[in-house]
């Protein structure tokens, strides 16, 4: 067994205010083994994306901090690293794919310009050279016709064709870890499968890890080894991929699941659903964040925060069977 | 992205706003707001009570010519005699009232001007190329002519200042309106039935107030300082009417030996205009669309 | 007659000018073209496709925020796409709207009283206090407690909303509600709220739907009857259950095929569709589809083809509808059969 490529212990995010700093993200730990694709799943506002951002380094310091925990990558903390430092391995061994292309290409310079622009900055190849992978790289990422495409503004392109020149601009170093946040949301669905095949590929090809950011149950039953199911900041289940679709044991991971099972199952009967909606960060109060939604709450919900545990890395936090809940009211 | 989750999460119904405390902060947290409120409010004081704390400001002492200021005649006598403190708070009125007046005029027809050539693409180029052509016009020009044609009355003056300022008021107005007009809000609210009226003021209307306030505060401080450019050059308030621009108009000649007759004028202008910009400023700021109710969006 | 909502010939084309005054012509964008269908009474009728294929101009034009260049709209019989001014105001009671952004289409200076209450007064349904006895029941249907009814928007939160701007639609009793992807914003737990509650609405009322969607997983589960657009025209029509069944046409099947499995068990390597969508303002000649269609011959870039029944309602635009190998089954293109990976 090989040692994980990326280590995420006890990752606490707070958002600064002018009273009492809140809580975005809590102790959350993980770890992602080389070659491995781990999807990091929840709704808006779960933190799934502030982990992401946490981890290459982008959290916006100014509004939210780490406030404690560790991110080791191949042995170095992220979180303690210089900015220097963390903007050398940032597109070099750590890459990230946004879930809007268009907001993240310079619109002024054509694509092929700005994948060579990192493979000089990084490698310190000559213009010429950088040019000529830059090529090899949207013809990896399977771009039609990609000499011409590499002199294109990304205006010019469409949505999918922007993500897949995104992707090839991420791989330009052949990163260890790729992290994508949601990068098929505002892709049409067979463009979708496009994206998604391909990068399966390229982690098959090149054995770069995955982190996957997605909110879509569907895009997770196709891409993930192992799933991380995140619930107003905490994580609520983490597991392999057929642990979570096959013995899923948190109501809210159950709860999604039901949802979207029958919708695809075409039986038109009323929908499981969830009843209410996340709470606020600033009035999660004491025990488990999701006790309000929860069918099977119990009084032990209300006090105590449940704790991830569990056996052969299925881990639950929740009440659920276990000792805690056998506590008289 | 990840803001955006963060404000949300906060906007959450029990975080209520204590309007009593936001207010009483509101000097600490907008001391330039606070501070160019405070100046044209004691102006304002100043222009409505200024009759009745001073002097005559008309009286004549021709003894008492061109004194400098002192603890009784604080900013000096003129050449003849008269009192420059009570001629230059009674002269707030003429500048206030002017600044008002045109300031609610341009607003009244810019705004309409404005959402007309928002709301309806048809007529939209229309009025804006005529718009172009008034704001061409010079505006001291124009006041001038107005002026020698029909005389100097409060009437024309307001009138001849505000004919060039409603084309930047049209402009701004029409600029929210194109924009609030694509809101998915307003496709809703014509979709309920809305009539047209109803939506423009109920929809429309609201969502450019903020434009709308600010460029009215520009407007109020440049349409007093082309008051007092036009009493300078004397096409403006009459002689025997003290204001601003007059008394500035006949200091120039004794600025020699005598500045405190256009000075103090001078500077109760330029804070009056100063308050009033940096009011506008201070608005702009807080209203700013990106920035709704403090709100992230 | 049943029939809600019966649209014809309906085409939209946009012109935009090219060149500094429009001196280099003009372009012509054909967003929707020659779509007709009809929505039943008390049914939910889907229009499915991705980014670009017109279902939301067509949406855009049933609800009159668009005048169609060609075609009709009519709703109960009576016309309703040409008309203007004073009558269309009236007849908009018929057709209300759900959007898709539950935020921006609240106005945030407005309670949710005076949003739910403004179609009413809007079309002068009662005096003041039926009116206020109607929000309330309006609340209860929409299942958002009477303690909100003086919140701001910005007070609820997305699901809240979306029931408020249900709460809205349903107010005026419209035959026909124009939802359009009106569950697409919203996170997956609050999606079956939504759809239960319009699926609930639709029971207790009767009230038909159009539903506009690029999830096939949402328009599987809502519709009664679906049509399947692409660039503009619609490719396949017909009842849900059967199109779904037995999708006809080869971008129905691809469009299926693209959906991502709901168990990793039924992982499978898809020969996705190649290419991407052309441009609406230089259609290909023939089939629309036929630049990315894996069964394209020479006849589809000569004629284009006409909607034919394959089973009784069941109408596909297809040359060789025909002659496609069986859905699912091995064949070539995009709807091969599942070779497990990994």
């Amino acid at each position: 067994m090989s040692a994980p490529l990326l280590c995420v212990e006890n990752l606490s995010i707070t958002l600064n205010t002018r009273g009492a700093p809140v809580p975005l993200v809590r102790n959350v730990s993980f770890a992602i083994d080389p070659g491995e694709t781990l999807c990091l799943v929840g709704e808006s506002g779960c933190g799934k994306s502030l982990t992401a951002l946490s981890i290459i380094g982008l959290l916006d310091q100014s509004v939210m901090q780490v406030a404690s925990g560790r991110i080791l990558f191949e042995g170095r903390d992220l979180v303690t690293l210089g900015a220097e430092e963390l903007r050398k391995l940032r597109g070099d061994r750590l890459a990230m794919v946004f879930q809007e292309p268009m907001t993240s290409l310079n619109p002024l310079l054509r694509v092929g310009e700005q994948i060579a622009e990192v493979i000089v900055e990084h490698r310190g190849v000559s213009e010429a050279d950088a040019r000529r992978q830059a090529v090899g790289l949207l013809d990896l990422v399977r771009i039609p016709d990609a000499r011409r495409r590499a002199s294109e503004f990304p205006h010019q392109l469409s949505g999918g064709m922007r993500q897949r020149v995104m992707i090839a601009m991420a791989l330009a170093l052949r990163p260890a870890l790729l992290i994508a946040d949601e990068p098929t949301t505002a892709l049409d669905v067979t463009i979708q499968a496009q994206v998604l095949t391909l990068i399966d590929d390229l982690r098959r090809e090149f054995g770069t890890s995955v982190l996957l950011i997605t909110h879509d149950l569907g895009v997770v039953a196709e891409m993930a080894d192992r799933v991380v199911v995140l619930y107003a900041g905490s994580i609520v289940e983490q597991a392999g991929v057929n642990g979570i679709f096959d013995a899923a044991a948190h109501p809210y991971t159950r709860g999604l699941l039901g949802a979207i099972g029958q919708l695809n199952s075409g039986i038109r009967d009323r929908l499981v659903e969830i009843p209410g909606s996340v709470p606020s960060p600033v009035s999660l109060g004491t025990g488990c964040a999701f006790r309000q939604r929860c069918g099977a709450a119990m009084p032990v919900c209300h006090s105590e925060p449940p704790l991830l545990s569990g056996a052969d890395e299925h881990l639950t936090a929740c009440w659920l069977g276990k000792a805690g809940a056998m506590v008289p009211a | 992205m990840a803001m955006t989750h963060a404000a949300e999460g906060l906007d959450a119904p029990h975080i209520g706003v204590n309007r009593f405390a936001q207010i009483a902060s509101l000097p600490v947290r907008q001391p330039i707001l606070a501070l160019s409120c405070v100046l044209l409010l004691a102006f304002g004081v100043t222009a409505v009570v200024s009759p009745w704390i001073t002097a005559d400001p008309a009286a004549l002492d021709p003894l008492n010519r061109l004194q400098p200021p002192s603890p009784a005649e604080p900013f000096g006598t003129d050449q003849v005699g008269r009192s420059v403190f009570a001629r230059a708070l009674v002269g707030t009125r003429v500048s206030l009232s002017v600044g008002i007046a045109v300031a609610v005029l341009t607003t009244l027809i810019g705004v309409c001007i404005g959402v007309i050539a928002g709301y309806f693409r048809s007529v939209d180029k229309i009025v804006m190329r005529a718009m172009d052509a008034v704001m061409a016009i010079p505006a001291i020009l124009l006041a001038i002519a107005l002026v020698a044609l029909i005389g100097a009355s409060p009437i024309v003056i307001v009138t001849a200042i505000s004919l060039p300022e409603i084309p930047r008021m049209a402009r701004v107005v029409r600029a929210s309106v194109l924009s609030l007009r694509e809101r998915v809000y307003v496709e809703a609210a014509i979709t309920c039935g809305g009539r047209t009226v109803t939506i423009l003021h109920r929809h429309i209307l609201p969502g450019a107030a903020g434009p709308i306030m600010v460029q009215s505060t520009y407007v109020f401080a440049s349409a007093m300082i082309l008051e007092s450019i036009l009493s300078f050059l004397g096409a403006g308030t009459p002689p025997d009417v003290p204001s601003w621009g007059n008394m500035m108009s006949e200091g120039r000649q004794f600025l020699q030996i005598a500045p405190w007759i256009l000075g103090f004028p001078a500077l109760m202008l330029a804070m009056t205009v100063l308050a009033a910009n940096l009011l506008g400023d201070v608005l702009r700021d807080l209203l700013d669309p990106s920035f709704v109710g403090g709100e992230m969006r | 007659m049943s029939a809600v909502l019966e649209v014809s010939g309906l085409t939209q084309i946009f012109t935009s000018r090219q060149g500094p005054f429009g001196l280099f012509g003009r372009r012509d964008l054909r967003a929707v073209d020659d779509v007709s269908f009809v929505v039943a009474r008390g049914r939910t009728f889907c229009l499915v496709g991705e980014s670009g294929c017109g279902k939301t101009t067509i949406g855009r034009m049933v609800v009159r925020l668009l005048r169609p260049t060609a075609g009709s709209v009519h709703i109960n019989g009576e016309d309703f796409g040409n008309l203007s001014g004073e009558t269309l105001r009236r007849k908009r009671q018929q057709v209300q709207m759900v959007f898709q952004d539950p935020f921006a289409c609240l106005n945030s200076r407005m309670t949710a009283a005076e949003i739910v209450e403004e179609p009413l007064q809007n079309f002068g349904i009662g005096d003041a206090v039926s009116r206020r006895r109607k929000v309330a029941r309006l609340f209860d249907q929409v299942g958002l407690p009477q303690h909100f009814r003086a919140r701001l928007p910005h007070h609820l939160s997305g699901g809240q909303r979306q029931r408020l701007g249900i709460a809205r639609a349903l107010a005026a009793d419209p035959a026909l509600i124009v939802a359009d992807e009106a569950v697409a914003a919203l996170d997956v737990s609050i999606r079956a709220q939504i759809l239960n509650l319009l699926k609930d609405v639709q029971r207790e009322i009767g009230i038909s739907y159009l539903f506009i969607s690029h999830d096939l997983a949402v328009v599987r589960y809502l519709a009664d009857d679906v049509a399947v657009m692409y660039l503009g025209a619609i490719v396949e029509q017909g009842p849900a259950k059967a199109v779904f069944a037995a999708p006809a046409h080869p971008y129905t099947r691809a469009l299926i095929d693209s959906v991502p499995a709901v168990h990793p068990r039924n992982r499978r390597r898809r020969a996705a569709l190649e290419g991407e969508v052309p441009s609406a303002a230089s259609l290909p000649s023939g089939c629309r589809f036929r630049t990315r269609c894996p069964f394209a011959t020479d006849i589809c870039a000569q004629a284009a083809p006409a909607m034919t029944e394959v089973t009784p309602g069941h109408a596909v635009a297809c040359h060789h509808a025909g002659s496609l190998p069986r859905f699912g089954a091995p064949g070539p293109g995009p709807a091969v059969a599942p070779d497990a990976v990994a």
